[in-house]
């Protein structure tokens, strides 16, 4: 009878133990997490926050107890693993206590990055990733104290901050580091037009701000501080400056890692039965072949589905990965297809405008690099899966039914050519 | 028994009574700006031979083996009926976050603005589980539009199915 | 949800969700359809519709808008009471009244006008739908009026006429036993839905499809072996073309010939001014495809034609183009025999069903004479070979009061787009009549004229008895009562004649009555038919019709042969022109001067089918508008590129008549030059541009096919 280790229960650890159930009926399957929470989806919490769900919803497999009984679990919650020994598969405990596995998977996840910057901790400046930060968010807004709002980090959380603080009328201003917003997805010209839609609803943007400390005055309300000397003051401050993977406690481990624990189409790491999934590991970019950080929760369900599988004595690969960001808020949408930082001066740019969309898109060659689309939630599935045929053949024509759907959703000919011509095949 | 649905685009006119049908089916109020879960397609695409071909074609959820739509959902929405094989969905939950249409090469889930939900296709499961065809298949006068089990479609060694798409992009369970 | 709840909400029937399923038939359509639907009933309410699988109609497949069949019974804006003007004509202002004091002002205002001018200046009209149309003709008589005319003015007739003075009947195809279909203007998948699968099985069969038709099809890409694309309004000519190849091939059947024609020298004179290059020229095809098409009809076997009911005949020389197209039937040797076209003559309401039924006498028995029909001067072939008046007339002899005044309109489900020119027709209607009175289930353009308007309800909500194909006879009954306070139309014919103490048993007898007289004698009792939710096969019935009855008994002709030339048209006064042969003419040969030519390049083709829209029935049918929101004109691509238009603009379509507003779509499927238009829309009723004495001579058609039109495109109000 073999014995398992799932270590971190989110998305990718869920999908694990349920593929290694499906396939061992008899394993033990041990889980261990540093929270007492049964999986939950980050995504959703500023959907939480928002009030679009209950708080029920924030874990979409239920509750804790019924997932370990239908997949017969041995759980550990709030059972921190501090270490791992990568050669003998042995987890170290926070107790001291070590304890060895025939198959281990990590999917620890990933956390806000919060870095040691003054006022970081003062009331009122709160990051958006846990559960618990979207209970103190909800509850903030809830009080009605908060009167305006800063949000500092155009990211796919930042935006969705607005989003929640802007639905309950309250000001908001949203500044970034980079030069522009969106800043590892978006071209300049696209972040120009998402900035100029988001300033139309009302939301302050300045760019170019990186922050220096943050101060609060008696009652409590703050200022953020630039490096640039600008001052911008609120009752609320989130820092959505990014997240970082969680696998501090894997240094002496011996599994490779870049920024994240590094594992092959299989999940499997460098280190033989131990695997990563979900958005600690870095997995294959089908685009550009490397190993890439890719954090999202279809990936997470996947990987997770795909190690355990493996684990489990299957053989499943994950092929789909490639770098993908849709920011959908305010009934707004821009979708990011590919790497926008691979892109060059020399590639061919296709542009786009009408009333409904804008397109941005980069080719190399017989190679798609990049998409940046704005208003086409529509067709971001038909179109992400043209620029995943492309890669697997570069030569792959859109098939008539794409064809046909992207001319009714009112996408231009020129662009449906971009993406490799039409075919009647 | 799992259930297929087949189309042959040398029957169809995009005539559209599968739209009416699923219309008919789903109390579509068009007046509200609701849309039903089918499409159909009356194309001129124009070749690089200087020709144009004419596409007829109705679309919907191609019920994938093994759909992409059910992982990318964050809450859970989606989810396959054991007994017909179709995608379907609750969308209590639904937040409308659009991650589904993203996960879908088809296009298949739709945003419902009336209530901030997606909606899709679930392929009349409960009329299938009655012994009833999917309202749009029913609606199809020149037997474009079919839906037959699993082992029909395997005896019929027809490759015009929803499913050879499906099989091309690999979303068949391997 | 429980799984009861989830039943119910997929609507599934069963006595454990409430839902029963009860039949009727849709009505959307021409009654020479009419498919048998399954309404799912929930509370009184139908809550979905099914095309019948037991139906030997239909079979169970409905079309696109028989599919919305709910959604057109339970349209918002049905009217719901009787109704008496208090605006002005055409305003719209309506008061609600009651039933009976709607029949006492209908009777007196009739009454006043017969006795005032004369019973003929009442004139009765039906538009949609036709069901009651035996009891509405002979009520008119009834009260005194030759004077009774519906849409077959515009609608089939023509082609109907062209049949019997040609060949004394009509002919269908017979699918079965052919190998060469030729589809002329077919377009079975969007208007015919159920004749598709006729087609595929000539084909698995090793039979050859030709279709013609003014654009690319569905049809034209599924079915056909030979697709020619012509020049519209052209038919005739390719018709008399393909004679001549057929006969300088010696691919005539001239046994047949021989036998059974008349007038074949004069006809082969008149083809013989149709040689390869000329059609070719006029038509737009090769010769070599008129060739092939020639050959491919005359020497493959059996071959059948489709004749469509509007299609050719809505142009100005249509007329002559179905006979030139019919002549080709006889020239074969395929008219009435197998494989060929078979005449099939209707039992009731357009429909052949192998029994006579005494239909033609119920409505004409009764016929007062006493003065002409509207249109008789002016199309004398139409008023001897039909017995209705000529409504494209009506507008004139109301404008002008000649040969008499028409003071009263008597309208059920009146549609004033279907004439050219409608506005004209309106603005007459309202300085001229001392009195109109509309039924209809909406509250339509022509309605809103109406002194009073009557509400009426739908197929579903009323019982009707109807003929069907196999020899078949059913009498629906209501699945839901009428909605709010409306009737049946021949309910209120009925209690209308009651008021007015017509002098007829039948009519004021009621509806049993009058179809007990007119099924009498066929075998089965209305008591019989009610009891059956299904088509009951009528015991007398022959099915299917047999070919060779002309052939044996000789046609129902004045020389009892099939004519090339036309006797019946001969004895027309030749002060109207009209050819017993059927000769050719330009489709715009009344708007051919250069100035007209250069300020109205485009030939306009309106009506040309959909498969979401019939006429305007269906255009505010929520869930089929949603299919083409937007009046929508198609226009060639490399036009469009040359004037500059693209998909979406907004474009004033005109002719000397009028002008109106439509949606550009962009197409390759139709010609340079050829612009289509859907009609029947009130904000871009393209009918407009009509104009209202562009019609066919022989028929009184106008030519809504083919029509000068110019096309500019409407400049951005910002």
């Amino acid at each position: 009878m073999k014995k398992y280790a799932i270590v971190g229960f989110g998305g990718a650890g869920y999908h694990a133990a349920k593929a290694i159930r499906e396939r061992d009926p008899a394993g033990e399957i041990h889980v261990y997490s540093d929270t007492g929470f049964a999986p939950y989806n980050p995504m959703l919490t500023t959907y939480y926050v928002k009030g679009s769900l209950p708080y029920e919803a924030l874990f979409p497999f239920g509750d804790l107890e019924h997932i370990a009984a239908d997949l017969r679990l041995e759980l550990h919650p709030n059972c921190p693993v501090t270490g791992l020994a990568g050669d003998s598969r042995t987890l170290r405990l926070s107790d001291g206590s070590e304890v060895p596995f025939d198959e281990v998977l990590i999917s620890t996840g990933a956390s806000a990055v919060m870095p040691p910057i003054p006022g970081l901790d003062l009331p009122g400046v709160i990051k958006m990733r846990t559960v618990d930060d979207a209970v103190g968010l909800k509850n903030l807004l809830d009080s009605g104290k908060v009167k305006d709002a800063l949000v500092i980090g155009a990211s796919w959380v930042g935006i969705k901050v607005v989003e929640d603080v802007v639905e309950r009328n309250i000001p908001c201003t949203l500044v970034d580091g980079a030069p522009w917003i969106f800043y590892v997805a978006a071209f300049p010209s696209t972040a120009q037009r998402a900035q100029k839609d988001l300033e139309a609803r009302g939301v302050t943007v300045s760019c170019n701000q990186m922050l220096d400390h943050i101060e609060a005055d008696e009652n409590g309300r703050l200022t953020a501080i630039m490096q640039s000397g600008s001052r911008f003051s609120a009752d609320l401050v989130a820092v959505c400056i990014g997240v970082r993977t969680n696998t501090g406690f894997l240094k002496d481990s011996g599994l490779a890692q870049g920024r994240g624990i590094t594992v092959d189409r299989r999940m499997a790491t460098n280190c033989p039965h131990i695997y990563a999934a979900g958005d600690c590991c870095e997995a294959v970019d089908i685009q550009s072949g490397q190993h890439r950080n890719i954090g999202i929760w279809y990936n997470a369900c996947k990987q997770g589905a795909v190690a355990g599988t493996n684990m489990a004595g299957g053989a499943a690969e994950f092929d789909a990965n490639i770098l993908c960001n849709l920011a959908h808020y305010l009934d707004y949408d821009f979708i990011c297809l590919g790497d926008v930082s691979a892109c060059t001066d020399s590639d061919q740019v296709y542009e786009y405008e009408d009333e409904r969309y804008y397109i941005r898109a980069v080719r190399r060659g017989d190679a798609i690099v990049c998409i940046n689309m704005i208003g086409s939630a529509g067709s971001n599935g038909l179109v992400r899966n043209l620029f995943i045929k492309s890669i697997e053949n570069p030569h792959a024509k859109p098939d008539l039914s794409a064809v046909c759907q992207l001319q009714k959703n009112g996408f231009p000919d020129s662009f449906i050519h971009f993406l490799g011509g039409i075919s009647i095949d | 028994m799992k259930h297929v649905f087949v189309f042959d685009p040398d029957r169809c006119c995009a005539c559209s009574a599968c739209m009416i049908g699923c219309m008919d089916q789903n109390d579509i109020d068009v007046d509200a700006g609701e849309a039903c879960y089918r499409k159909t397609f009356d194309n001129e695409i124009e070749l690089a031979d200087g020709g144009v071909y004419c596409a007829y074609l109705s679309a919907a959820c191609m019920h994938c083996t093994d759909a992409p739509c059910i992982d990318a959902c964050p809450v859970g929405c989606l989810s396959k009926d054991p007994e017909t094989g179709f995608t379907v969905y609750d969308n209590t939950n639904c937040i409308g976050c659009k991650s589904c249409a993203m996960a879908c090469p088809f296009g298949a889930p739709r945003y419902r603005k009336s209530d901030g939900k997606m909606v899709k296709c679930d392929g009349c499961n409960e009329r299938v589980k009655n012994g009833l065809q999917p309202a749009c298949v029913r609606a199809c006068s020149f037997g474009a539009l079919t839906c037959v089990t699993e082992e029909e479609y395997q005896a019929s060694g027809s490759n015009k199915a929803c499913s050879a798409l499906i099989d091309q992009l690999h979303l068949r369970k391997k | 949800m429980t799984e009861l709840e989830k039943k119910i909400k997929a609507k599934i029937p069963g006595p454990d969700t409430g839902i029963e399923v009860r039949r009727s038939l849709c009505a959307i359509c021409s009654p020479g359809h009419h498919c048998g639907v399954d309404c799912y009933v929930k509370d009184g309410e139908i809550i979905r519709v099914e095309g019948t699988r037991e139906h030997p109609y239909n079979r169970g497949k409905l079309c696109t808008k028989g599919s919305s069949l709910r959604n057109y019974v339970y349209r918002k804006d049905r009217i719901q009471t009787p109704l008496r003007r208090v605006g002005e004509r055409g305003e719209g202002k309506f008061e609600p009244i009651t039933w009976d004091e709607a029949y006492a002002i209908i009777a007196e205002k009739l009454n006043a006008v017969k006795e005032q001018y004369s019973p003929h200046s009442v004139a009765f009209f039906s538009g949609y739908c036709k069901w009651y149309r035996p009891v509405f003709h002979r009520f008119a008589h009834v009260f005194g009026s030759v004077n009774f005319g519906t849409d077959d003015s515009t609608c089939s007739a023509s082609k109907v006429i062209a049949d019997k003075v040609t060949a004394g009947c009509g002919a269908g195809p017979d699918m079965g036993h052919a190998n060469t279909f030729l589809g002329w203007n077919y377009e079975g998948y969007y208007s015919a839905h159920l004749s598709v699968e006729g087609v595929r099985k000539l084909k698995e069969r090793g039979g050859k499809v030709i279709i013609i038709d003014i654009r690319q099809t569905p049809a034209a890409k599924n079915l056909a072996d030979l697709f020619l694309q012509i020049n519209p309004g052209t038919d005739g000519a390719l018709a008399l073309g393909m004679a001549k190849v057929i006969i300088d091939n010696g691919w005539a059947d001239m046994d047949y010939v021989n036998q059974y024609t008349y007038g074949f020298e004069e006809y082969k004179a008149l083809v013989d001014q149709y040689p390869l290059d000329k059609v070719s020229a006029i038509t737009g095809l090769t010769p070599e495809e008129i060739y092939e098409a020639a050959k491919l009809y005359a020497t493959n076997g059996p071959a059948c034609t489709n004749y469509s009911a509007s299609a050719l005949v809505h142009h100005i020389n249509g007329f002559n183009a179905h006979r030139a197209i019919v002549c080709l039937s006889a020239l074969t040797g395929n008219f009435d025999r197998a494989g060929g076209n078979v005449p099939n003559p209707p039992t009731y309401l357009h429909k052949p069903a192998g029994f006579k039924s005494r239909e033609n006498e119920f409505r004409s028995d009764r016929y007062p004479g006493g003065q002409k029909r509207i249109g008789a001067d002016r199309f004398p072939l139409w008023d001897a070979q039909f017995d209705e008046f000529q409504a494209m007339d009506l507008l004139r002899q109301m404008e002008e009061e000649d040969p008499y005044p028409i003071k009263a309109i008597f309208a059920l489900g009146m549609n004033a787009k279907m004439f050219p020119q409608t506005q004209r027709l309106l603005d007459v209607m309202k300085e001229k009549l001392d009195f109109f009175v509309d039924t209809d289930l909406f509250m339509t353009m022509t309605a809103k004229y109406a002194d009073i308007v009557l509400p009426a309800c739908s197929s579903v909500e009323r019982g009707e008895v109807k003929a069907y194909q196999g020899g078949y006879l059913t009498y629906t009954q209501p699945v839901i009562p009428p909605l709010y306070q409306s009737k049946s139309d021949v309910d209120i014919l009925c209690e209308l004649a009651r008021v007015m103490d017509l002098d007829d048993e039948y009519l004021k007898g009621g509806y049993d009555a009058c179809m007990e007289w007119i099924f009498d004698g066929c075998g089965v009792t209305l008591d019989e038919l009610k009891k059956s939710e299904l088509p009951v096969k009528v015991p007398v019935a022959k099915w299917p019709a047999q070919p060779g009855n002309c052939l044996k008994n000789g046609f129902k002709t004045s020389t009892g042969k099939f004519e090339f030339y036309s006797t019946a048209i001969a004895k027309i006064d030749p002060m109207y022109g009209l050819d017993p042969l059927p000769s050719y003419y330009d489709s715009l040969s009344d708007q051919n001067d250069p100035e007209t030519a250069e300020q109205y390049p485009f030939y306009l083709c309106t009506g040309a089918r959909l498969p979401h829209a019939i006429h305007s029935r269906t255009h505010e049918t929520p869930w089929l508008r949603s299919l083409c929101p937007k009046p929508t004109c198609e226009v060639n691509t490399d036009d469009a590129r040359r004037l500059g238009l693209s998909a979406g603009d907004v474009v004033e379509l005109s002719s000397p008549y009028g002008a109106i507003q439509a949606t550009v779509k962009t197409t390759h499927k139709t010609k340079p030059g050829v612009i289509l238009m859907l009609h029947g829309y009130t904000e871009a009723n393209v009918n407009e541009l009509i104009g209202r004495n562009h019609l066919d001579p022989y028929s009184g058609y106008p030519g809504f096919k083919g029509m000068r039109c110019q096309i500019r495109k409407c400049q951005e109000v910002k």
